[in-house]
């Protein structure tokens, strides 16, 4: 058995690090760097 | 209901199958892979960690999931929708402030954390993380709710 999952449901927003330049792409509140853990990161 | 829970685990055990429920200590940054993409959901102090075994087993390798996640911060792996490997899968897991059990989903396909797959008994099951523990809404009348202490212990001769 599946279900459609819609393919939205998952919404990326893109990031940079202003501490270590790491571009992600984060999902939920308070975006974290996953290279730093820096909170200091602005959406791109 | 409101378990209340702390640094332990909720196991919750159905006749065939069950969960084990942690809260996370830390804030961290848990990176989710697919196929194409990797995803950074950032986790605070306080979220679930669900690991869901539908045809229930030992409960040890939920015990190492859990701990791999909160205390390791290891990433997780999101198969390709129809991928042949899902059915061997036979502990998931998902990571969020509140996560719903579904019976209906393929097993580590799904990349979204609110939804965790589980056994026909265990689905429909919404638990959330508070202050005091852990909610869950609605509770079945068949399963049974205990509370479970361990530690990883490692000695070196």
């Amino acid at each position: 058995m599946d279900i459609d999952i819609p393919p939205d449901r998952v919404k990326p927003k893109d990031y940079r690090c202003n501490e270590c330049s790491e571009r992600f792409k984060g999902i939920g509140k308070n975006p974290i760097c996953p290279s730093c853990q820096s909170e200091d990161v602005t959406e791109i | 209901m409101i378990f209340p829970l702390e640094d332990e685990l909720m196991l919750i055990s159905g006749t065939q199958s069950f969960l084990l429920v942690a809260k996370t200590r830390t804030r961290f940054a848990l990176c989710i892979e697919t196929q194409n993409d990797e995803y950074v959901q950032s986790v605070q102090p306080g979220d679930l960690v669900v690991v869901s075994a539908p045809e229930g087993g030992a409960i040890e390798p939920a015990i190492m999931l859990i701990e791999l996640i909160r205390a390791y911060h290891v990433p997780l792996l999101a198969l390709k929708k129809g991928h042949p490997g899902s059915k061997r899968i036979s502990y998931v897991v998902s990571v969020a402030p509140e996560i719903s059990t579904n019976c209906s989903i393929q097993r580590g396909t799904h990349p979204e954390q609110h939804l965790v797959c589980s056994s026909d008994e265990l689905g429909g099951i919404t638990l959330k993380g508070t202050g005091a523990g852990v909610e869950l809404s609605p509770v079945p009348a068949e399963i049974s709710l205990q509370r479970i202490k361990c530690w990883i212990k490692t000695e070196f001769s």
